[in-house]
């Protein structure tokens, strides 16, 4: 009997556990997709670049963020002096975020948070791909291009030569 | 200086410096469409990543 009973309390747990996960597909075709790329300063230490992130990664949860993404561009020059650094540390994460208030809060953080130098926020389409800009593809000769500016060249009248004669 | 540029619409983003670097010129102004010969929708999506590349010091507003 006992047996039974374990093997009923089994398929109740798998069933409570396929319901959680029926939610949380649910959950995720209302979410959002963004991308957020920020600079960090170059004066922090690897230490202190370390903690930074880690505080931003815990208030992207606070807010239910799921982040599948990061891309670390390191350390790179500015094109311009932004408070007096001259260059800064790119970093880039991709989430998911269901509460879309919530961006706002995370905008407030990134401006009130020293170490962050600037930031931006783009809102991407459901079916966007992440591409590596700075990976060079291979120049493939074979290939033929995307769109082909071509001159036609408009055929003489033949209509001319038969005129001449005439 | 006419400069006719292949463009791939979906590439055109803030962070595709190679595409953006070909759509400014050598004092950092956005080429106009006349030059550019990119379609007037494709013309705007690269003037908003320029615009956005510029913000985040990735190219510079002025040289």
């Amino acid at each position: 009997m006992a047996k039974v009973v374990k093997a009923t309390k089994k398929i109740k747990e798998s069933k409570t556990k396929s319901v959680l996960t029926a939610a949380e597909s649910q959950v995720d075709s209302s979410a959002s997709k963004y991308e957020l790329m920020f600079i960090l300063s170059p004066m922090l230490t690897e230490d202190k670049r370390k903690k930074t992130l880690a505080d931003f990664q815990a208030e992207l949860d606070t807010h239910g963020a799921k982040i599948f993404h990061i891309d670390d561009w390191g350390k790179r020059d500015l094109a311009y002096r932004i408070r007096k650094f001259d260059e800064g540390y790119y970093m880039i994460y991709y989430f998911d975020l269901v509460n879309t208030q919530a961006i706002k809060e995370i905008d407030r953080y990134l401006r009130l948070e020293p170490g962050f130098i600037r930031h931006i926020v783009m809102k991407r389409e459901s079916d966007h791909e992440i591409k590596d800009y700075t990976i060079e593809e291979p120049v493939d000769e074979n290939a033929e291009p995307v769109r082909k500016f071509t001159k036609v060249k408009k055929a003489k009248p033949e209509v001319a030569d038969s005129m001449k004669d005439a | 200086m006419a400069r006719k540029i292949d463009v791939v619409s979906s590439q055109i983003d803030y962070k595709n410096l190679k595409l953006i670097k070909q759509f400014i010129t050598r004092y950092g102004k956005i080429v106009p469409r006349q030059y550019t010969k990119v379609s007037l929708k494709d013309q705007k999506r690269i003037a908003r990543a320029i615009k956005n590349a510029r913000y985040m010091a990735l190219v510079p507003f002025v040289r």
